[in-house]
């Protein structure tokens, strides 16, 4: 595999086919953090090549501080949140009162939840209820398998609020399976 | 945070011996279970090709506009090279061309230099900024 100063340098040479293969290196990831954030399918199509276009005009100003993937995760974090922003989507925090918690959550008919999913696809439903950054933090660690510092760096959140985020997201999420699942089903 | 909380969580994750009869370890057990699926998107199978044909067209435009730019710093050269003969009634005096013969080094000089920064300017700025 082609070492990223060798691909970043052969870019800036103006060469296609690196810059072909840094997309494919790393469209999976763009794709999962865009994907987690925004629904409609053109429209995500549409943002992941926004990522990669800034990622070429930008990439003579990667100074290998980080990881490359570090890099474009930033980008792609800041254009999906810009994009939700247009969007005038909310970017409430979640409060500790279970009273505010139960917002994020319809309660009024857990059967839609409930209804035709497993129970992977009930708590990715769970998942989907929560504000965009605690999805994206949520998707970084456990399906990307980043680390605290990482998140931390593509988000511009310090670690302690990563971890705080991971831990709070998790507790909502497990607290809604037994309320749906109850107890019983659990055990 | 809930130490308690936080402490079950992280035995979890790192799958050590945690009470299995207690519904919140299952609860959360299937919580993590799902939260590493990765979401169902798949970008369409031309997405490289795209994201290169966008970049051609952009380029293609800024090139577009440099030239556009630089036909329009022309025209205004010669504009103002015209009002500035006319309203100065300057005539054309080639004696001082005569004065100039003497340095011809010199002038050798000054356009091989000229293009010599071309030539950087195109290696080294342009290489680190592919975009321009």
């Amino acid at each position: 595999m082609i070492d990223e100063r060798a691909l970043i340098s052969r870019i800036l040479q103006g060469d296609r086919q690196a810059f072909r293969l840094l997309i494919t290196q790393h469209e999976r990831l763009v794709a999962h953090m865009v994907a987690r954030v925004v629904k409609h399918d053109e429209e995500r199509e549409e943002l992941c090549q926004d990522v990669f276009m800034r990622v070429f005009e930008k990439i003579g100003d990667f100074n290998f501080q980080s990881k490359l993937s570090t890099w474009i995760a930033t980008i792609a974090y800041r254009l999906a949140i810009n994009h939700l922003r247009k969007q005038k989507m909310s970017f409430l925090d979640i409060p500790e009162e279970e009273r505010f918690t139960d917002l994020f959550v319809e309660e009024r008919n857990p059967a839609a939840i409930l209804e035709d999913e497993d129970s992977d696809g009930m708590v990715l439903k769970l998942v989907d209820k929560l504000p965009p950054q605690y999805k994206m933090v949520l998707m970084l660690y456990h399906v990307e398998g980043m680390r605290y510092d990482e998140i931390g760096e593509i988000t511009g959140m310090p670690e302690g609020t990563v971890k705080s985020y991971l831990f709070r997201a998790r507790t909502l999420l497990k607290d809604k399976v037994i309320k749906y699942l109850g107890k019983e089903e659990l055990l | 945070m809930n130490r308690d909380e936080e402490k079950l969580q992280e035995k979890i994750e790192a799958n050590m011996g945690v009470d299995d009869g207690h519904a919140d370890t299952q609860a959360y057990r299937q919580v993590f279970q799902a939260l590493e699926k990765p979401p169902r998107y798949a970008l369409s199978d031309a997405f490289a090709d795209n994201v290169l044909r966008k970049v051609e067209r952009k380029e293609q435009r800024s090139l577009r506009v440099a030239y556009a730019w630089l036909a329009a710093g022309i025209v205004l050269l010669i504009g103002a090279c015209a009002a500035v003969v006319m309203l100065t009634e300057f005539t054309f005096e080639a004696g001082f061309l005569r004065g100039m013969a003497d340095y011809k080094g010199l002038l050798a000089f000054g356009v091989a230099f000229v293009l010599l920064l071309h030539w950087v300017d195109k290696r080294l700025i342009h290489r680190h900024h592919p975009s321009r």
